[in-house]
Formats: C-alpha cells, sequence, structure tokens
C-alpha cells in the first residue's frame, strides 16, 4: 500500500473533519452543523460495526488459546468454560433478544454474578486503600511533613467529636481543602487541559506519530 | 447576521493563540532550528528498567490502559494518544530485549485494531513480529471495570510481573490490580491527566507521570522534533495563561468585573 494511502490520506482527512468541527463551534453556518451531525452517525454506525468485529475477534482469540493448552485437564476444564460462555450468551441473545438490559436471562447474570463479585472487589479495593494509607503518611522530607499535617488536620475535622471540641479544627479543615488543596488542583488541571489542547492540535495539523504507522 | 455565535469570540482567541504557537513552533522543528529540551523524565527512565527487570528474573512487562483507558472521543481521547506512544515505547523496548509483554485491553472494543497496530507497528520496527503471542499476551476482559482489575490481578498471579505499566484515562477502580502488582513485587508505574484518580498512583506506584506529564512523555519517547515541538509550545501556553492569571488577580483586586469581560 503506498505511503500516501496508509499515511497522507488519514492525515488530511482528519485534518478536514476536524477543522470543520472546530469551525462549527465558532460560526452559525447550517452545512457546518448539518456535517457535524453527519458525522456523529458515521461515528455511531462504526462504533457498532466494531463492537460486532471485537465479538467475532475476541471468540475466536479464545479458541486459539483453548486450543494451545499444554495438557488434556487443561483441555477439558478451559473447553468446559469456553463453551459455557458461548452458550449462556446464546440464550441470552437468542431468548430475550439482543437487547441485553431487558433480558431476563442476562439479569439474572448481571444481579447473580456480575454484581456480587463486583462489590466484592470494591469492598477489597477500600480496604486496601485504607491499608496502605501509612505509605503515603510517613514525614521523610519537608513536603511529605506539611502534607502529613495537612492530612492530619483534615481527617481530625471530618469527626464529630474533634469538630464540636477543638475550636477552629472545622475552618481548618476546611482552610485545607479549600486553599492549598484547591490551589493545587486548578493549575494542574489547567496544565493537563492545555496538553490535551496541543495533543489535539498535533494530530490535526499532522504530527502525532503515535497513531500513524510508521514503518 | 452575526458571524460569531454569540460568547465564542474569546474562545477564538485563545484558539488561535493556540494554533498560532504551535504552527510556530512547528515551523521552527521544520527548519531544524534549536527547540527546547524536555527533562528526563524518572517514570520513564523507570520503564527501562523494568524491562530489563523482566529480561533478568524471566517475567513479563504488563501493560494496560485501565478499563476505560481507551477513549477515542471527548475530551480525554488525547490521554489515549499521549499513552499509545508510551505503549509503543515499552513493547518496543521489550521487542528489543527480549522480555515477555503482556497488554491487557480496555473494554472499549471499537479500540482494539488501533491498540493492536500499535503494538504491532512497535515489534515490527525491532524486527521482531513473532516475539508477541497475541492469542496468548493479548488480553480483551469485555465490559466491567471490577471484572476488569479482578482479572489483571489474577493475570499477576498466574504469569507473574515484573513491571506493571498504567497510563491513560485511569480511574480509581484499578487500585486492587496495581495494589496486585505491588504484592507481588513489580516496579508499579501509572500516571493519568485525570487530577481526581492520582492519588491511587501515589498509593501504589513507585514512579508516577504526574497529571500532563504523560503528553511530554508521550512527545519524548517517539525523538521526534515535531513532537518536541508541540511540547515546547504548551509551555509557551501555560506562561502565557499564568501571565492571564497575574493580570486577572490585579484587575480583580482593582475592582474590575472580570467574568463580565469574558461574557462578549
Amino acid at each position: 500500500m503506498s505511503t500516501f494511502i496508509r499515511k497522507d490520506l488519514p492525515t488530511l482527512l482528519i485534518a478536514i473533519v476536524g477543522f470543520a468541527i472546530v469551525a462549527e463551534w465558532f460560526f452559525p453556518i447550517k452545512a457546518l452543523s448539518d456535517f457535524k451531525s453527519y458525522l456523529g452517525l458515521v461515528v455511531t454506525i462504526i462504533y457498532r460495526v466494531s463492537i460486532g468485529i471485537g465479538t467475532v475477534y475476541a471468540t475466536t482469540s479464545e479458541y486459539a488459546v483453548w486450543r494451545r493448552n499444554p495438557t488434556k485437564q487443561q483441555t477439558i476444564i478451559s473447553g468446559s468454560m469456553f463453551a459455557m460462555i458461548i452458550i449462556m450468551a446464546l440464550v441470552c441473545v437468542f431468548y430475550g433478544g439482543l437487547d441485553a438490559g431487558y433480558n431476563a436471562q442476562y439479569r439474572w447474570f448481571q444481579y447473580n454474578i456480575y454484581q456480587p463479585q463486583s462489590q466484592a472487589m470494591y469492598a477489597v479495593m477500600f480496604l486496601f486503600q485504607c491499608g496502605s494509607l501509612y505509605r503515603v503518611c510517613r514525614a521523610r522530607s519537608m513536603e511529605s511533613t506539611i502534607m502529613l499535617v495537612a492530612g492530619g488536620i483534615f481527617i481530625l475535622s471530618c469527626i464529630p467529636l474533634f469538630a464540636s471540641y477543638v475550636p477552629g479544627i472545622s475552618e481548618l479543615g476546611t482552610f485545607v481543602t479549600q486553599g492549598p488543596s484547591l490551589g493545587g488542583t486548578r493549575p494542574a488541571n489547567m496544565a493537563a487541559a492545555i496538553g490535551a489542547i496541543i495533543v489535539g492540535l498535533r494530530s490535526l495539523l499532522g504530527k502525532e506519530q503515535s497513531t500513524m504507522e510508521t514503518t | 447576521m452575526e458571524i460569531l455565535k454569540t460568547g465564542r469570540i474569546w474562545d477564538l482567541l485563545l484558539f488561535s493563540i493556540f494554533l498560532g504557537l504551535t504552527i510556530y513552533y512547528l515551523d521552527r522543528a521544520s527548519k531544524g532550528k534549536s527547540l527546547p529540551k524536555i527533562r528526563s523524565i524518572a517514570a520513564l527512565e523507570a520503564i527501562r528498567e523494568g524491562v530489563g527487570r523482566g529480561v533478568e528474573i524471566r517475567k513479563p512487562v504488563h501493560y494496560s490502559f485501565g478499563p476505560y483507558g481507551a477513549v477515542v472521543s471527548g475530551a480525554d481521547v488525547s490521554q489515549t494518544v499521549a499513552s499509545l506512544g508510551i505503549l509503543q515505547y515499552t513493547a518496543g523496548l521489550c521487542a528489543r530485549l527480549g522480555a515477555r509483554f503482556i497488554f491487557h485491553l480496555p473494554q472499549q472494543p471499537f479500540a482494539i485494531p488501533l491498540l493492536e497496530g500499535a503494538v504491532d507497528e512497535a515489534f515490527l520496527k525491532e524486527g521482531k513480529t513473532e516475539a508477541f503471542d497475541k492469542a496468548r499476551d493479548m488480553r480483551f476482559y469485555g465490559t466491567g471495570s471490577m471484572v476488569f482489575a479482578s482479572a489483571m490481578a489474577s493475570s499477576f498471579m498466574d504469569d507473574g510481573v515484573a513491571m506493571n505499566v498504567l497510563v491513560g484515562r485511569q480511574t480509581t477502580i484499578i487500585y486492587p490490580a496495581l495494589e496486585a502488582a505491588k504484592i507481588q513485587g513489580a516496579i508499579n508505574i501509572g500516571g493519568t491527566a485525570r487530577w481526581t484518580a492520582m492519588y491511587i498512583f501515589a498509593l501504589t506506584c513507585d514512579y508516577i507521570f504526574i497529571g500532563e506529564e504523560i503528553y511530554a512523555a508521550g512527545a519524548k519517547v517517539t525523538d521526534n522534533p515535531y513532537m518536541i515541538a508541540s511540547i515546547a509550545a504548551e509551555e509557551a501556553l501555560k506562561y502565557l495563561f499564568l501571565a492571564i492569571l497575574a493580570i486577572g488577580l490585579i484587575l480583580s483586586a482593582a475592582g474590575v468585573n472580570i467574568p463580565a469581560i469574558f461574557k462578549v
């Protein structure tokens, strides 16, 4: 395939479409608004088709993994699992239709298997987070000591007993979150936003290397 | 008939400045003029170290965008693009040094061709396309963030982990996977431009791409002058914004109604 088809043409298309959408934000031109709506439709079609392709891709990939099992026992176990998943998927689709959200079989799976597992992982997550707090609450440098003190003040301000009996702790906690913390967060978000805009402009101008074939 | 939509004049002005500065620095790069250097980013150096570690201890390097990582539309798409650069860098290093590379695909199936292409490209550049076993080492877990986190943790247990890299649009839900990698003794490297999710990396990672560092890292790994040039434009814009903030503060203190000015 020539470089023009592989690289130049997609870059040109991205630039035209991208700048048209940017222009739509600024200028009240009906043709641009229509073009943007039409693009939304195209994106939806690509999205739906890619989900179908993704399903086929994932299934064939799983099948390939299954065929590679080193022992007969593993082949039987993973094959049974694979077959069960395929049967469940087929039952969901052919019994209840494609709209899985209102499908009784899918909902059974959702409420009895998926949600309990998710909830267990959530619980694990919060336990891990509480357990790992000690890693950040260590006074190893001037900065981490300030962080530790600020964190300590905020935690104490959230405890009703302290808020009631220690004068000013509540206000101090509010100051920590609404002062230094917010002051640090806003510039960080602004810098990230500027970075995002630059990546966008780089892509529109066809200079973004990560999304391009170079070999 | 109005030429501009109401309230968009400042947007247009800012966009023009953004575009002008970017084009100016890209032009400098195309003419071979000097560009500012990007300082070394500790997390990038650590990726090289982690891949080397993977070769030594014969354990794989894991890479992931997170469960919702590969967004291809909206404001977060830039994080996907930045992470793609780091993905190619990590995969390329694995191919060159001979470490096993495991890629955990995010839950967006429409992004799979893009991500697969990026990894293929990295292995192709090193002339080792056969070294990446896609059927075994490219893993898709379907939808569900908790499923993703537990599947990653399970993968760390089954295959081992020398280094775990998680860069892109992250949510805090990926935390159990990071902790699992830490328990397994891996080097954890993470980064996101989503400030609200940064704390999980602070808790679990050995090295972090802090906020917008992922964009700089994504550009630095390509070693391409145009990418570096755009980062120079970004820095110039930051100074511009600092100046605007300072002027705004002074004017506000002097009693000027700043929001009213921007309502044009």
